[in-house]
């Protein structure tokens, strides 16, 4: 017994079991417990006997729960280390997670003696593979145990560090077993250090450990086999280096952890054992670790014992081989300097007879490789490779070479050139390369005109295809020169279109980015831009090279269209009559380009890019809204000029609003989008022909998809007013029916809303704007019974959600306000009589987070929104609902307890469960005990479902309302937090 | 409100032959005036059968008839409580249909039914007919089946659900209840020489199931705070104060 505390009376105890029946309190009582003098009676109730039963999750699936009572024992691990282990020791078969972590929990807590008894069921836990372990942790206790009990400590480690085969996994070059262990290969890592350090303690038997896992992961990685290579594909450096790739994460971190250990042990003096034993093993990738760990130790004290170990494999030809060449470098950079003259001249017979580079036959393979017959490399090829292979050698031994060697290094720097990395057989390089240009555009932008257009004309890419210089890389630069220096390029004109498309489409996106900048475009330009308008393309679809010339014109003549646009834009109101013919002329002729095709179209739209999207990416529909755009500027301008180009526009809307003429879906979407600005110009042109265009109730799919495009893009694209309301009210009619429900209907551009529920919004806003009444027709079409009631929600939650965006009451119109009010009472009252569905006011919730009306209106009807079943506020309502029980506590908590009550997943409830100790506190203390009960019950329900911290946070909460309402100071709210136990 | 009124006796001594009364120490608390009222919350029937059992403890001295009294109201108690708050809570196992073909099959094969002089001593194996062994077993399975349905309904008077029948909570309530089952009855054949228990046996048995219902029915809001005070209470150090 713990002198420090109390011992519990045995009645005392065996009252408290009474309420440990049930699981929340009990994970109460022993979260909160801690006592040390607990666990003896405790104990002899059997409290700990015993693991929670899993429960079943949705899917059917076991799931474990959490073990209060063993967590206890953890934190009493440090005061009774023999009383929790030989509790701990009746769960060794457990297969609950949360009990074997415990037990490590408890073994890092008590004594070293204690934990060895552990270390078994810990091992048989780890070995089970769950991937539940904190790493860590198990390495903390191997840290404990390594000094008094190296055996457990070593078999902990193995436990979790030795890998096993996993299941195949496909990679770029094939299929392999993947090596695996016990802990995630991301802690595996991470740790190595440390286990590396650990295993170096243990001495020569903690290097054996590391390196069989590391022979057993290579055995893995090549399905059973036995390899004796020396791995320099996967691991071209032995010690830390950008080459090495990581990919095969688990034997990559082995490698580190063996080197380690062996140069930890190395420097500590066992130099000549950790050779011994690595070179023993008959393992390529040993035999480096074992140069590289040489290596270290000369770095760090070159001590003749440790000369002449490094002499020795200095001298060994097969390490010269360029698979252990990064080590072996490391080891003649700190060897030689401390060598004999007469120990480096046998290291220099040893490189001058040129047997490590293997005999003439090799040599000749090499030279013949994918080009000829090894019997046709003459002797010379076969002593340029002896000599270059020298080279690769010296090279990066420069500094520590003797005379002799250094003078021929000049000599074979001289034939071969500079070479860099010598020491790897591959060099990777990373970095994401785009489209290159042989010049910059700074280069470009420093030529004169005619430097420029000789350039362009003359300028070809090299062999490279892949990452060299290319016309595409060449033209983004141009088109950089294009917007900060357009006149260089204006002064080209003459000559462009003879040149490359790509140049052009350039030249022209160039001079667009020009013009806010004040570019005033030369005639030699306009007449370009006309030109290149009349051009030809088919618009039919061509694979190119993304690095090649445009294959066709349509790239340049969209950016045309595009500059017509940009230009409007920048002269607005100042357009003159000539500036519009010239940029009629230009955009008339590609109002009737080819592309989209309909072959273009059925491959990109509909499924994979939508109509409006599709219109912004093709040349006919971007030229229309050009043409639109030009319309809108000249609408009001009486010159007979601007009359004739009106009436061409219109002549050619006409002609594209017949779907016989033009049956392309991203123009529709066009049309759509200018449907308000045509209405403005030419209402009568829209009435005309309002059958075709707003057809959405017509039985044939083309002619329906076509007026829903138009449609469906109109009503995303306008603002709610008098004269679009006028526009758009006789298909708005239509699409409030059952017949429209019953039709597919094609959404020209796509977003979070369906056209009906923008429609819809519509008709809301129209409402609260007072430009309709509720008696008006849309209203009454909205509310009838062949409008689903999700549309009318969703224009009610929509119109709450802008309300919301509002911020406060006073920055909304009273007006709108109260009319906003009026539609909801209007709809409240249908729902209390029963003639419509609560679920109208499936968004309400976002009208009580707008906090813009009395919460004694919003709250009844957001209790009466919650007699919809799937009534979901979507995490919205916590925090407006904690302000509004400072004023309302009554009816606060009456909507909490609805809420609360669906039987949700806690985590659809989060933000409610955050607020409730606000919520339930104002409701226990309001003073109103119809409102107290309900509190209670609340609190009661949640306490049974696990949520006990907010039953705690309520409790803190009224004491320090009390407190200050005594003292006067302000009340704290309690720390947001809830956890419950599944 | 209550009109019992207690006389709060300090119990002492052990426990005493059946025909000594003993002193009692089962008083009303602040807690079974709760238990009471959460009870009849439930059902009058289950709030009079608390009152009475209690009524019957809450004497100046404990005696048989009034430790029977108890049993038997908290025996229905127990029965009847978890079945008014609806739980799924199986039918009891009939003993007396198996016990009764075992006396048929028993006396069919003109065993002797009356004890044997010196039968008392001997140990030695018996061979007994197929029929009467088949008969036996069928008892006995009867016997398992009727105690793991009193475990089942002790969880289930606990929690509401079967849960874990050996769980250290579960099982020390059960030992509770079947305390005062088995002082239902005046004799118990398996133990002739029974001694009337200490009040402070009779008050912790019945303080651990009261505890039991108290959390099974009372709001749990209270029973967190109760539980708070318990663990504070726990946690206190020698010296006094908190930890």
């Amino acid at each position: 017994m713990n002198a420090g505390w109390a011992t519990p009376e045995a009645d005392e105890v065996q009252v408290v079991a009474g309420s440990l029946t049930d699981e929340n309190l009990k994970r109460l009582f022993f979260a909160e417990l801690q006592n040390p003098n607990w666990i003896e009676p405790l104990a002899a109730l059997g409290m700990f006997a015993t693991e929670p039963e899993p429960w079943l999750d949705e899917a059917g699936r076991q799931r474990p729960r959490p073990w209060p009572e063993g967590e206890y024992l953890a934190r009493m691990a440090a005061d009774e280390p023999v009383a929790v282990s030989d509790l701990l020791l009746d769960h060794a078969t457990s297969e609950n997670p949360w009990v074997q972590r415990v037990v490590l929990q408890a073994a890092l807590a008590v004594p070293a003696e204690q934990a060895v008894r552990l270390v078994p069921q810990i091992v048989r836990d780890l070995r089970a593979g769950d991937n539940w372990v904190d790493a860590g942790m198990v390495v903390s206790l191997a840290e404990v145990l390594a000094p008094g009990h190296p055996r457990q400590a070593r078999t902990l480690l193995a436990g979790a560090f030795e890998p096993g085969a996993g299941g195949e996994e496909v990679t770029v070059l094939g299929t392999r077993t993947r090596v695996v262990s016990s802990i995630d290969s991301f802690w595996f890592r991470e740790l190595a250090p440390r286990v590396a350090q650990l295993l170096a303690s243990l001495g020569v038997d903690g290097l054996k450990s590391a390196a069989g896992w590391l022979i057993r992961a290579l055995d893995i990685q090549s399905d059973g086999e036995a390899v004796s290579e020396s791995g320099h594909l996967w691991r071209p450096s032995i010690a830390p280096s950008p080459q090495n790739s990581g990919l095969h994460e688990i034997s990559d971190a082995l490698v580190d952890i063996v080197r380690d250990t062996a140069s930890q042990l190395a420097k500590g003096g066992q130099l000549n054992e950790v050779i011994d034993f690595l070179e023993a093993r008959d393992r390529g990738i040993l035999a480096r670790i074992a140069v590289e760990a040489t290596a270290q130790v000369i770095s760090a004290d070159p001590s003749p014992p440790a000369i002449d170990v490094a002499r020795t494999l200095l001298n060994k030809e097969e390490l010269l081989d360029l698979g252990s060449r990064p080590e072996y470098v490391h080891l003649a950079l700190a060897t030689i300097p401390h060598l004999s003259s007469e120990d480096v001249a046998i290291w220099q017979e040893i490189v001058d007879a040129q047997a490590w580079q293997g005999d003439d036959d090799v040599i000749r393979q090499i030279a013949a490789y994918g080009q000829t017959q090894p019997s046709e490399v003459s002797n010379d090829d076969v002593a340029a490779i002896r000599r270059r292979m020298k080279y690769r050698l010296l090279l990066p031994l420069g500094p520590v070479l003797p005379a002799g060697l250094t003078a021929e290094l000049t000599t074979l720097k001289t034939e071969f050139g500079d070479m860099e990395h010598p020491e790897f057989d591959i060099y990777m390089t990373g970095g994401f390369i785009g489209p290159t240009s042989p010049v910059d555009h700074d280069a470009l932008g420093a030529m004169s005109s005619a430097e420029l257009r000789t350039f362009l004309a003359t300028w070809q890419p090299g062999d490279d295809h892949h990452f060299g210089p290319s016309f595409e890389g060449l033209a983004r630069e141009l088109e950089v020169v294009a917007e900060t220096q357009p006149d260089l390029l204006a002064a080209l004109t003459d000559d462009l279109l003879s040149l490359r498309r790509s140049y052009v489409r350039a030249a022209v996106a160039g001079w667009t980015k020009a013009l806010p900048n004040g570019f005033q475009p030369t005639a030699g330009v306009w007449e370009l831009l006309t030109n290149l308008a009349q051009l030809p393309d088919t618009g039919q679809d061509i694979s190119s090279d993304l690095s090649a010339d445009d294959p066709a014109w349509r790239w340049a003549q969209r950016n045309a269209a595009d500059f017509a646009t940009g230009y409007l834009t920048s002269r607005g109101d100042q357009l003159t009559a000539d500036e519009a013919t010239k940029l009629w002329a230009i955009i008339s002729l590609l109002t009737s380009h080819a592309d989209p095709t309909p072959q273009h179209e059925g491959k990109f739209g509909g499924s994979n890019m939508d109509a409006m999207t599709l219109s912004l990416n093709s040349t006919r529909p971007t030229a229309i809204r050009a043409a639109v755009k030009l319309l809108r500027t000249i609408a009001k301008r009486d010159d007979d000029d601007f009359s004739a180009i009106r009436a061409h526009i219109f002549d050619m809307l006409s002609e594209h609003a017949d779907a016989a003429n033009d049956p392309s879906l991203a123009v529709a979407a066009v049309i759509g989008e200018s449907l308000g600005h045509i209405w403005d110009a030419d209402r009568a042109w829209i009435e005309e022909r309002s059958g075709k265009l707003f057809a959405v109730l017509s039985a044939d799919h083309e002619t329906r998809a076509r007026a829903d495009v138009i449609v469906s893009v109109a009503l995303r694209i306008y603002r709610t007013g008098a004269a679009f309301l006028e526009l758009i009210r006789p298909v708005t009619l239509s699409m409030m029916s059952d017949a429209y429900a019953a039709l597919e209907h094609t959404d020209g551009w796509r977003g979070n809303r369906p056209a009906l529920a923008t429609a819809a919004s519509h008709i809301v806003t129209a409402y609260v704007m007072g430009l309709i009444n509720y008696q008006d027709p849309l209203v009454a079409a909205l509310t009838s019974p062949d409008v689903s009631p999700a549309v009318i929600s969703d224009a009610l939650g929509t119109l709450g959600w802008s309300l919301m965006q509002a911020g406060t009451a006073e920055a909304v119109p009273p007006e709108a306000l109260q009319r906003a009010q009026q539609l909801i009472d209007r709809r409240v009252t249908e729902i209390r009589a029963g003639r419509a569905s609560a679920s109208e006011l499936a968004g309400f919730y976002w009208w009580v987070r707008a906090e813009v009306f009395p919460t004694v209106w919003s709250l009844p009807i957001l209790q009466l929104a919650t007699s919809d079943p799937d009534f979901n506020p979507k995490g919205m309502l916590g925090e407006s609902l904690a302000r509004a029980a400072e004023a309302e506590p009554a009816l606060t908590i009456d909507v909490f307890d609805a809420l609360m009550s669906g039987g949700e997943e806690d985590w659809k409830r989060y933000d409610l469960l955050q607020h409730a100790p606000r919520i339930l506190a104002a409701a226990l203390t309001c003073g109103d005990p119809a409102a107290e009960a309900k509190a209670r019950t609340v609190l009661d329900r949640l306490g049974r479902q696990g949520h006990m911290t907010v039953l705690a946070d309520v409790e803190r909460l009224i004491t320090s309302e009390q407190t200050s309402a005594s003292s006067g100071h302000s009340v704290a709210e309690p720390e947001q937090r809830t956890f419950r136990t599944p | 409100m209550l009109q019992t009124v207690c006389v709060i006796t300090p119990a002492s001594g052990t426990g005493t032959a059946d025909a000594t009364p003993l002193a009692m120490a089962v008083v009303w608390t602040a807690d079974r005036t709760a238990l009471l009222d959460l009870l009849r919350q439930v059902h009058s029937d289950l709030g009079e059968l608390y009152l009475q059992a209690v009524g019957a403890l809450c004497q100046e001295q404990l005696s048989h008839p009034r430790l029977m009294i108890a049993g038997h109201c908290l025996r229905e108690l127990f029965s009847k409580l978890p079945r008014t708050l609806g739980d799924p809570v199986k039918d009891r196992s009939d003993v007396n249909r198996p016990a009764l073909e075992l006396f048929r099959a028993w006396t069919g094969e003109n065993l002797d039914l009356a004890d044997v002089v010196g039968d008392e001593d001997d140990d030695s194996p018996r061979a007994v007919p197929a029929g009467v062994f088949r008969a036996a077993r069928v008892v006995a399975a009867a016997a398992a089946v009727g105690n793991q349905n009193a475990r089942e309904l002790t969880a289930m008077l606990a929690t509401g659900q079967i849960g874990n029948l050996d769980d250290g909570a579960v099982k020390r309530l059960h030992r509770a209840i079947e305390f005062f089952r088995e002082w239902t009855h005046a004799r118990d054949y398996s133990k002739p020489e029974r001694i009337l228990p200490t009040g402070e046996i009779v008050e912790l048995e019945l303080r651990i199931i009261e505890e039991a219902m108290l959390t099974r029915l009372g709001n749990m809001a209270d029973r967190a705070r109760a539980m708070r005070d318990i663990i504070a209470k726990a946690n206190r150090r020698v010296t006094g104060g908190a930890p």
